[in-house]
């Protein structure tokens, strides 16, 4: 069975889930606040979208992983493959750099730095 | 509701000289330091946002009232932008347009103003909901975060680092950045958040919001998010010296460049700025005194006049009182002119000296003239002031004033039909 992909908060979550399990959610949702700052509807949130991709389940309150450590840390990933998920962000938000530069543009201004000289 | 939409277009005009202005200034200052950009920026959000403002002799915006709020009345609806090339040119055709006939019931004017009115609401509440919807997304998205340290948190849906918050910024970073980048985008976050950025950013997209139809404002709106980025580069660099200049651009590379290869997502509103900002953080030099001398000189002189409105008429009653004056009232056939007693010149001279709010217009020639008062100075000079159901105006020296001042309209009113002014007094 191909492994789910995880991504790396849900892998921390994990993390938690393997020390604790099988665990009621609610101790889940407490321990997810204490060590990632995470609010209950934020776990139960994520409990529910690892379970839709078969990556825990829950039976009653209690839940339990359904892939091993050594598993999740083959199918980690650390970027979101769907880079346009939701859009960019709204104009009104401060960044440090949008959009994406093209590789050769890229390529263009690395030289520029490597080249520059203080004057 | 549509005299709300009037004023917000009115303001709209006469602002836009401002960005004008504002752009004018810019090309000046390119050698400034770039939070010089930012206060001329401020300029334009102060006369998008301010309640009241003063009338000056200084003020080169040409007309506060383009569109007199009594336009939808008026017999022959025209335009007061304040230059007559564009008056004699724009009013034929409104002439031809929306002078209404005598035997309609409502003049073509009103319809036209409330459907305007209500698609500039619709704009706007439209506006509204986007912005916080996004922000909804943005801020369910980034639930799942994990932390660093502080106010600092990683998430894979993060796709550049950025800051999030009004009241406690919180920095989201992506996971993938080396330590080096990481720390360099944090302290460009940090800038942001000493700037106060995270409340002036969405406040500049609200004010520009109001004013949606304007095309300047958003070219504004793009160039201020530039100007803030560029700013922010500036203060990093003040605070971690010309050495770390390669690697702050190397970490503002690493953050602009898809990991996934050649994929470029399309670039979002106003910020393909990252090549010019790069060379701007090359060749940063800190600037010379004088020229942030020149910037603060510039921002005070465009204060005085463009945050100010045209003076309009004024009278010194003090100097020059009126000394003997009728009113009428043109409705009644039988009326007879009321003299004025000395008592009420006192009071008529006092209105006078303290009327605001009167620009030049033509607007109201042609209506149908319902009070008026026949005021003689003392240096011979006459004045009629008239009322009319849309306003009134002011005949002074052969040139007409419409009066905005709705305090003095109701004086003249009352005054013409013989009621008691006494409450208009004590309020003014």
């Amino acid at each position: 069975m191909e492994t789910p992909k995880i991504f790396e908060s849900e892998y921390r979550f994990c993390q938690i889930l393997w020390e604790q399990e099988p665990v009621k959610s609610t101790v889940l949702a407490r321990l997810c606040a204490e060590r990632l700052g995470w609010s209950k509807a934020t776990t139960y949130t994520v409990i529910k979208r690892l379970t839709e991709r078969g990556v825990v389940k829950s039976e009653g309150a209690v839940v339990s992983s359904l892939i091993s450590r050594e598993q999740a840390e083959a199918a980690r990933i650390d970027e979101l493959v769907e880079s346009t998920f939701g859009g960019s962000l709204p104009a009104f938000v401060a960044a440090f750099a949008r959009g994406r530069l093209k590789e050769k543009d890229a390529e263009a201004l690395r030289r520029m730095i490597d080249e520059y000289e203080e004057g | 509701m549509e005299r709300a939409f009037l004023d917000v277009f009115n303001n709209s005009v006469a602002v836009s000289w401002l960005v004008l202005a504002v752009l004018l200034a810019r090309l000046l200052l390119r050698k400034a330091p770039k939070s010089a950009r930012c206060a001329l920026w401020t300029l334009v959000g102060l006369r998008l946002c301010l309640p009241v403002r003063f009338r000056s002799v200084f003020s080169l915006v040409p007309s506060a009232y383009t569109l007199n709020p009594g336009i939808a009345l008026a017999a022959r609806p025209r335009i007061d932008s304040g230059l007559p090339a564009v008056d004699r040119l724009i009013n034929p055709a409104v002439a031809r347009s929306f002078t209404p006939e005598p035997w309609a019931s409502a003049n073509p004017l009103q319809i036209w103003l409330y459907i305007a009115a209500w698609v500039w609401l619709t704009g706007l509440g439209l506006l509204l909901l986007y912005a916080a919807v996004s922000y909804l997304r943005l801020y369910l998205r980034m639930a799942p975060s994990l932390p660093l340290r502080d106010n600092i948190r990683l998430s894979e849906r993060a796709e550049t680092p950025f800051l999030m918050g009004f009241v406690r910024p919180r920095i989201y970073l992506p996971l993938g950045l080396d330590e080096e980048d990481r720390e360099l985008a944090v302290t460009h976050e940090w800038a942001h958040v000493e700037r106060r950025d995270h409340v002036l950013r969405p406040l500049a997209f609200l004010l520009v919001s109001v004013y949606w139809f304007n095309p300047l404002l958003w070219l504004s709106f793009a160039l201020l998010c530039r100007d803030i980025e560029l700013a922010c580069d500036e203060r990093v660099l003040k605070k971690l010296g010309p050495e770390q200049k390669k690697a702050y651009s190397r970490a503002l590379l690493a953050c602009s460049t898809s990991r996934r290869g050649a994929l470029a997502c399309p670039v979002a509103f106003g910020e393909k700025g990252v090549e010019g900002r790069i060379k701007s953080i090359l060749t940063y030099r800190k600037p010379p005194v004088w020229l942030s001398l020149l910037a603060a000189a510039l921002c005070v002189l465009l204060a005085l006049c463009f945050l100010t409105d045209p003076p309009g008429l004024r009278l010194d009653t003090a100097a020059d009182p009126v000394v003997a004056a009728q009113a009428r009232d043109l409705r009644l056939d039988t009326d007879q002119p009321r003299e004025y007693r000395q008592a009420e010149l006192d009071e008529l001279n006092s209105r006078l000296a303290h009327l605001s709010s009167s620009t030049e217009s033509g607007i109201f020639e042609g209506s149908t003239r319902l009070f008026s008062i026949d005021a003689e100075m003392e240096s011979g000079e006459s004045l009629r002031i008239s009322g009319y159901r849309a306003g009134g105006d002011i005949l002074y020296k052969n040139r007409r004033y419409a009066i905005e001042d709705g305090e003095f309209l109701t004086y003249l009113a009352r005054f013409c039909q013989r009621e008691d002014t006494s409450p208009a007094i004590e309020a003014g």
